[in-house]
């Protein structure tokens, strides 16, 4: 097999990032849960606390908490669900190994580990279903050996090797995808090599002239943000998961960033790419900003998620940083005229960085994460309450409350503040204030760990998201809400938790973000982990019915497959089947993802 | 048969009476009893709070609110467009012309109105009626299902009284007020119309077909009721009163307009609650047979509505206001309906619903009311009485008693038949059925009608003679056709197997011809006739009323139900057969042509109806005159 170069090699000027995320994942974080070792939720006495000194709400007690868990999911604190402690080894598959693979590997020197912890941390991403196995048994299935390579011309050698040897290559970027992406599939005879792409983080070049930067596609989301920021730039793109989320898997999965108005959804920002195949590289040949050459591959490439090869490099837009930055927001009576709001911020294409819509749960549960003293002083508090409630007649039950971040210059930011709070004053809404708009991202971060420390009492949780039309979304956020209530009632499930935000405004709809979660500790459930998944699933019918879509960003993987003939309709899924048949004709890039079983064999 | 009597003088609970149907219990409880106790001033002045009503996001609109809000919706919005350009007209007028229509259709409920007419319904309910009583757990059904999702009430329709009953158990139970779908015939009376508008009626006319216009205002503010989501929708899925007594067959439109909201992903579910209501006595039991014979009813008039209420004294017994088991039209589409299609478009593009799919759910819904309503005991006494099964007293008790069995065990609900209750309703019928000397016969219609009535129908000369004969049968079939479904099933298998004695699966085949063939007469849900095929046949075979021979082949026993079978059913096909007859006949094809060639109006089955009554006499087949099934002609035609 003949292999092109990539344009950029290795060479002097690639600039070193220091990886937050050490080769040996582990060190740092969880091996059977979200994010950092040092960061987690727990009780003390009776409040509960956040750990450690990362987040806002790091080394602080959360008095509201409990009480908001014991009045909506009636969470009793005194059981505890039982949870394996550390990794057990004996537990984990033992190793299929291919020896002439084996030994290709160790003469081509790549880095390589066959330690069962290492191959653990790569068989998973994080669906509730993932961290309930990795903290109750062990997957049936995972890859057998994990490969660093440290560059594109490596990753070739790889995927060339794996090609002729029949090795199956999963690659793996930040292990963050909620959609079982990484999971090996079950019946795999072959080897399964997961091929993680950490170590290749650099910054290739930063172009000032052309406000481009190429990097390799390991590179971590924080790593790269701080990494320009230092040069007084940024990307902009920034996911809930950016903390750990590579920049390949962005590509692949087609992620969104929570700043997309104004900076753009992962396909608006990329500007080349390099996809390393069974057959070779793909990729245009030239850094252009557009071009009209058929079919854009691109979109082939973006969304792949693994089933077409590995994604090495990337040429990203970056921008100067603003020179201002703003959080804001608004309370409406009611969640409805929220939605009115931000459709005609939309209509107007008025561009803050972020505008997101709460609905009345997760105003309320945002409130359960209050730090006394913390955010806004109780003074405040309390003339705020007064206001909203008596000065204005809004009802605690029902008011919505959407955040706002402005970027720009001093001017711009005011500008668009006023005009947006005239917007919101059309449908009864009423500025917030500042700290409210910067509490409602804080919780962005901190969920994945909520959502971990809910599985100590019985709760099992998971988001979901979708894209619909804006004159659908009321519906669709009402039809999934009663869908659920009434699931649940069937399923003899007393105590759930059902709540959605309005997370991106496009001109066309918007993008929908919910939470499910429910208690299952009075349930007599031999699997609750099942019942979830049902409870999703039906949740995923009411959304395609009420006229959303299968996913805005988190992707199919494994997990939605059910709906992709209904998605792209059965002959768009055997054109993909086609494609992928003729770039993988050994189907080593084996790892299951978009296509169903039942189409695959087709 | 114990567990079918009616409790009604039980001293345990004197106000209610009870049913059970297999694990169903329903309670029946009388509301006009503390009506007749305590003060129909206060009742209506009490304090109102319905309960807990569902909540689709908003805060609900004032029916003033509405209006300008339906007005302003992209889907009027669209139509307009449309219009003015197509019309090359300007909008303006089109504005116009869609406020005036709205105007002309919205409700206008207020608590104030419906609590005046309270008071007015209370004191003429009591005035002509012994007692209305109400499943209370078909009531607490109701509740329960509120706060989940936008409800139907779909009554049957058998009398105008059938209008604001809903609304005064509404308000006696406490429950959201109903707003209702009316004809327009209504809007026209004086006061009434206006005072019913106050009472949460909604006008609509009786057909709209190519008014574009009219379509659009009418889908937009019928949806916006339901999304409003403060008040169930009620209204008649058979479109008008059945003057025959059978269930007629449901009208699609407004269905199909509502529905469209779940079809469309706009809801998450409608919940659909037929409801029976049966009349011991209909109110328009006389207007209907000469209606039947092709004499016109007078247009609806306040002064019409006044006349009317002043000459009804005579007692009309008791209603049974039966709220049948919902069903979730989510439920029901979920196996037959693939909503895509309707998803791609936005909202207010309306998108076209499979019509047999409807079809199939307001066959359901009508299934529903007769299987789960309850059935006075006159119907029986009338089919008794008219098929000739008996004419004296002992043996209508007997017979009667017969049939009640026949029904019960198929799990029909039957007011009781004690003696003391057949002389209740035969003095209550008075003016249908004479007892002398224990001999029962026929009123004779006493006034001749007025020369002027007699040229004013419709299409064909009737002879005072006619009237005269045929007036009391009909009226007497009025009853006795509210019973037949219930024999229906088994009475077909017994005529096709006495006919000719088959094997199972030519019965079977025959059966479902003759289902299809009769299905505008009988409810008929195509999808499930093989499994009506089966439970009936295992029914017929448990009661030996059919028997197999060693052959497989089934046989009629000589059972008492053969001659009922042969008296009750045998005019429906004599119908077919005689209309086939005529078509036959040269002097008929002029009338068909007439019919064909673009009113096959209301009044057309009407005045056909007399020309089967001369064409009948004239072949001297003057045992079927009294029984010749209207819309059988229709069917036929």
């Amino acid at each position: 097999m003949e292999c092109e170069t990539p344009i950029e090699g290795e060479d002097k000027s690639a600039i070193k990032t220091d990886a937050t995320v050490p080769q040996s994942r582990q060190n740092l974080l969880k091996w059977n849960g979200w994010g950092y070792k040092d960061s987690f939720f727990y009780r003390a006495d009776d409040v509960a606390a956040f750990s450690g000194n990362r987040y806002p709400l790091s080394g602080h007690h959360l008095p509201g908490f409990f009480q908001w868990a014991k009045d909506v999911l009636n969470v009793d604190l005194s059981i505890t669900v039982p949870k394996k402690e550390a990794l057990r080894e004996d537990e984990v598959p033992k190793p299929i190994i291919n020896e002439d693979f084996m030994n290709n590997i160790k003469e081509a020197k790549i880095m390589h580990s066959l330690a069962p912890d290492d191959r653990v941390f790569r068989a998973h991403g994080h669906t509730v279903r993932e961290i309930h196995t990795l903290r109750t048994s062990m997957f049936p299935r995972i890859p057998d050996i994990v490969l660093w390579p440290k560059n594109h011309d490596e990753v070739v050698k790889v995927v060339s090797l794996a090609n002729r040897l029949n090795v199956v290559i999963i690659p793996f970027g930040g292990g963050t995808n909620v959609t079982g992406a990484l999971e090996c599939p079950e019946h795999e005879q072959r080897c399964i090599a997961s091929l993680d792409t950490s170590q290749m983080n650099r910054i290739l070049w930063i172009d000032e002239e052309n406000l481009l930067c190429r990097c390799e596609a390991g590179i971590i989301g924080q790593d790269l943000e701080r990494s320009l920021q230092k040069k007084g730039f940024t990307v902009g793109h920034e996911p809930d998961s950016i903390e750990f989320s590579s920049l390949g898997g962005w590509v692949a999965t087609r992620a969104s960033g929570m700043k997309k108005s104004i900076y753009g959804n992962i396909e608006d920002l990329l500007v080349h790419v390099t996809l390393v195949t069974s057959l070779g590289v793909i990729q245009r040949g030239y850094q252009v900003p557009r071009v009209s050459s058929g079919p854009d591959l691109h979109e082939l490439i973006i969304g792949s998620e693994g089933l077409l090869g590995v994604i090495t490099e990337v040429s990203l837009k970056i921008r100067p940083l603003p020179e201002c930055q703003k959080h804001g927001s608004l309370v409406f009576p009611d969640f409805d005229s929220g939605v009115l709001c931000l459709r005609e911020v939309a209509r107007r294409r008025l561009k803050p960085a972020s505008i997101r819509l709460m609905d009345n749960d997760q105003f309320k549960f945002g409130h359960a994460l209050k730090v006394p003293g913390g955010y806004f002083g109780s003074f405040k508090e309390t003339m705020q309450k007064l206001y909203l409630t008596k000065l204005k007649g809004f009802d605690l039950n029902k008011l919505s409350v959407a955040t706002l971040l402005f970027e720009g210059t001093r001017k711009e930011v005011n500008d668009l503040e006023k005009e947006i709070n005239e917007i919101a004053a059309k449908f009864n809404g009423i500025p917030a204030g500042e700290e409210n708009g910067k509490r409602g991202y804080l919780l962005t971060f901190v969920i994945a760990y909520i959502r971990d420390f809910g599985m100590d009492y019985h709760n099992l949780a998971e988001s979901f998201e979708t894209s619909v039309p804006w004159s659908k979304v009321s519906s669709l956020c009402r039809n999934v809400k009663l869908c659920i209530q009434r699931e649940c009632a069937a399923r003899n499930i007393k105590y759930y938790y059902i709540t959605c935000r309005v997370t991106q405004s496009y001109d066309a709809g918007a993008c929908i973000y919910f939470y499910l979660s429910f208690n299952y500790a009075s349930l007599t459930l031999t699997d609750p982990m099942a019942i979830y998944e049902e409870l999703e699933a039906k949740a995923r019918d009411e959304i395609l019915r009420s006229g959303g879509s299968i996913s805005h960003h988190h992707g199919v993987g494994k997990i939605r497959q059910k709906w992709m003939p209904h998605s792209v309709s059965p002959l768009g899924l055997t054109t993909l089947q086609a494609i992928k048949k003729h770039l993988d004709p050994k189907d080593i890039f084996a790892c299951g993802n978009l296509i169903p079983p039942t189409h695959s064999k087709l | 048969m114990t567990n079918m009597r009616l409790a009604m003088g039980d001293q345990h609970h004197p106000n209610s009476t009870s049913f059970q149907d297999g694990g169903a219990n329903h309670q029946y409880r009388s509301v006009l009893k503390t009506r007749k106790t305590t003060s129909d001033l206060m009742w209506s002045l009490q304090p109102w709070q319905p309960s807990h009503t569902f909540r689709m996001g908003s805060p609900s609109l004032l029916p003033s609110k509405l209006v300008p809000h339906v007005l302003s919706s992209p889907r009027v919005n669209n139509v307009i467009d449309q219009l003015s350009e197509e019309n090359r007209c300007s909008k303006k007028i089109l504005e116009k012309q869609a406020a005036a229509m709205l105007e002309e259709m919205a409700h206008n409920q207020k608590m104030c109105s419906i609590r005046l007419f309270g008071i007015c319904l209370a004191k003429l309910g009591k005035l002509l009626y012994r007692d209305i009583y109400v499943n209370r757990d078909g009531i607490e059904q109701v509740r329960s299902l509120i706060p989940h999702g936008p409800i139907l009430l779909l009554p049957s329709h058998r009398s105008y009284a059938d209008f604001l009953l809903m609304s005064v158990i509404s308000f006696h139970y406490h429950l959201p007020m109903p707003v209702i779908a009316a004809g327009m015939d209504f809007m026209n009376m004086k006061m009434m119309g206006e005072l019913m508008r106050q009472a949460g009626a909604f006008f609509i006319r009786r057909s709209f077909g190519s008014d574009r216009l009219y379509k659009t205002i009418f889908t937009e503010y019928v949806q916006q009721l339901i999304m409003q989501g403060d008040h169930p929708l009620e209204f008649f899925l058979e479109g008008t009163r059945s003057r025959s007594g059978k269930a007629l067959p449901p009208k699609l439109g407004l269905l199909s307009t509502v529905l469209e909201l779940y079809l469309k992903g706009i809801v998450n579910d409608i919940f659909v609650v037929p409801v029976h209501i049966s009349y011991d006595r209909t109110l328009e039991e006389s207007l209907y047979a000469y209606e039947l014979l092709g004499i016109p009813k007078p247009p609806e008039s306040t002064r019409g509505l006044m006349k009317a209420l002043s000459k009804l004294q005579e007692p009309h017994g008791d209603i049974h206001v039966t709220f049948c088991p919902h069903f979730s039209v989510r439920e029901f589409f979920s196996s037959w309906i693939d909503c895509s299609p309707h998803i791609m478009s936005p909202h207010f593009i309306s998108s076209v619903a499979e019509q047999t799919v409807m079809a199939e759910l307001a066959t359901k819904v009508l299934q529903s009311q007769l299987k789960h309503g309850v059935l006075p005991i006159f119907p029986l006494v009338s089919a008794v009485v008219l098929y000739k099964e008996a004419m004296d007293l002992k043996c209508l008790t007997e017979r009667v008693s017969y049939l009640t069995q026949l029904a019960a065990w198929q799990g029909y609900h039957i007011t009781t038949c004690s003696e003391a209750e057949l002389e209740r309703v035969l003095a209550l019928h008075s003016n249908i059925l004479e007892v002398k000397d224990g001999r029962l016969s026929l009123v004779k219609e006493r006034e001749p009608l007025e020369p002027a009535s007699l040229s004013r129908s419709r299409g064909h000369v009737l002879l005072q003679s006619t009237v005269q004969k045929a007036i009391p049968s009909i009226r007497l079939q009025h009853y006795a056709n509210q019973c037949l479904h219930i024999f229906l099933d088994p009475c077909l298998l017994i005529l096709i197997a006495n006919c000719n004695p088959v094997p199972k699966d030519v019965l079977r085949e025959e059966y479902r011809w003759l289902r299809m063939l009769l299905s505008l007469e009988f409810p008929t849900m195509l999808e499930f006739l093989d499994d009506e095929f089966k439970r009936c046949v295992d029914f017929v075979f448990q009661r030996d009323l059919l028997f197999r021979d060693e052959n497989g082949i089934y046989h009629a026993s000589a059972s008492p139900l053969l001659n009922f079978a042969m008296a009750a059913f045998r005019p429906f096909l004599t119908t077919f057969a005689l209309v086939c007859h005529m078509l036959a006949m040269r002097s008929m094809f002029q009338w068909m042509a007439e019919s064909f060639s673009g009113h096959i109006s209301e009044s057309s089955p009407c005045a056909s109806m007399g020309h089967v009554y001369i064409e009948a006499e004239k072949l001297g087949e003057e045992d079927c005159l009294e029984t010749l099934p209207l819309t059988a002609l229709a069917t036929s035609v």
